[in-house]
């Protein structure tokens, strides 16, 4: 798939959890740095967002833009915690306990433990963990994915979306 | 009009949710709020949340937030520059890196709630040992501190937060930061 180079009405963009299309795209006048810039509209049934266009990114793998930190819903986002705080996820050495995802997390997360999974996998493969029996074979299958993942190159920062992947002392240490 | 704000509960598995709510015609008060002057700015376009560089500090409990301190310096001793945060992970003062810029802003029209939210990404400090932060600013940094605008205040939604050398996420609400109610 050719990456589009800004966003085009009607393409999909992911943004808590939702999947939302681009219905406009407006230029507006930034005071602080005295330039004009882009914002654009995107919007699914119950909420339109505006967003600037230079934060939102594309990814060939979701074949959507999306906003850094900003593509996890809440209930997979408490899934995730508690998978982490389980043990059951990897997670950065660094991380405190009931700590959210970072921003940078974000991407990796939503592909490999959300995306083409029924909606409240996350949530309902933790129900037999939180009854004391074993994690089911699909949660297990879908954390190691995250953590085939965890080891290889990390373009989308992890605290910072500016962050270079060639400066990456102590940001992805071995878990 | 009156000025309305307020914390919504958090969840157990995040540090802190912070959202604040501005609302039309309410009179309940809460611990996290926007300051007055901002309220004021952000109706005038003077604070534009979309465009401009809004970013995130912590602050100890020698930070006495009020409502009326239109700036982070106001030479003082309990304003927000006197109770930052300061120490491994987070240096303070103006365009220190202790001082988080807000990504992935997002004005959202939410019509089935009535409302209007401002949103962001989560906040993450990463291996930070600065102390024991008793609240959150949002702010707007313009030439020095005496001229940086607060925006808004948050200490409630697990605040207190003793910083230890692990990573900080301060996890902002799903329904965003601060709301404009309609109703």
């Amino acid at each position: 798939m050719t990456p589009p180079t800004t966003p085009q009405i009607g393409n999909a963009v992911l943004c808590d959890g939702r999947l939302h299309i681009v219905t406009d795209r407006q230029k507006r006048y930034a005071r602080d740095t005295d330039e004009f810039v882009y914002a654009v509209l995107f919007e699914d049934p119950q909420f339109r967002v505006f967003a600037l266009e230079r934060d939102l990114r594309w990814s060939d793998e979701l074949g959507a833009w999306y906003l850094w930190g900003r593509c996890l819903g809440p209930e997979d986002q408490q899934a995730i915690v508690e998978l982490r705080d389980r043990g059951l996820l990897v997670a950065r050495t660094s991380r405190t306990p009931t700590n959210a995802p970072a921003g940078g997390e974000h991407l990796d997360l939503y592909l490999t433990l959300v995306k083409d999974k029924p909606k409240g996998f996350l949530t309902q493969q933790l129900e037999p963990v939180r009854r004391g029996n074993p994690p089911p074979p699909a949660l297990l299958d879908a954390a190691a994915a995250f953590s085939a993942r965890w080891h290889g190159p990390h373009s989308d920062g992890y605290a910072d979306p500016d962050d270079s992947p060639s400066t990456t002392a102590g940001r992805r240490a071995t878990p | 009009m009156t000025t309305f704000l307020y914390r919504r509960g958090w969840t157990r598995h995040a540090i802190a949710q912070l959202l604040i709510r501005l609302g039309v015609g309410r009179s309940e008060r809460g611990a996290s709020w926007v300051y007055n002057t901002a309220a004021g700015d952000m109706w005038q376009d003077v604070i534009d949340l979309l465009n401009d560089t809004i970013k995130m500090g912590l602050s100890t409990s020698t930070h006495v937030p009020n409502r009326d301190d239109d700036f982070l310096d106001i030479a003082g001793t309990t304003d927000f520059t006197a109770g930052e945060l300061t120490g491994t992970g987070y240096t303070a003062g103006f365009g220190g890196a202790g001082r988080k810029t807000l990504a992935s802003k997002t004005i959202t029209v939410d019509k089935t709630n009535d409302r209007a939210e401002f949103d962001c990404a989560d906040v993450t400090w990463t291996a930070i040992n600065a102390g024991t932060a008793a609240q959150a600013t949002v702010l707007k940094e313009i030439t020095n501190d005496a001229a940086s605008k607060t925006i808004s205040n948050i200490d409630t939604g697990g605040f207190p937060v003793v910083t230890n050398g692990g990573d900080l996420t301060l996890a902002v609400n799903a329904e965003g930061l601060i709301q404009l109610s309609t109703v």
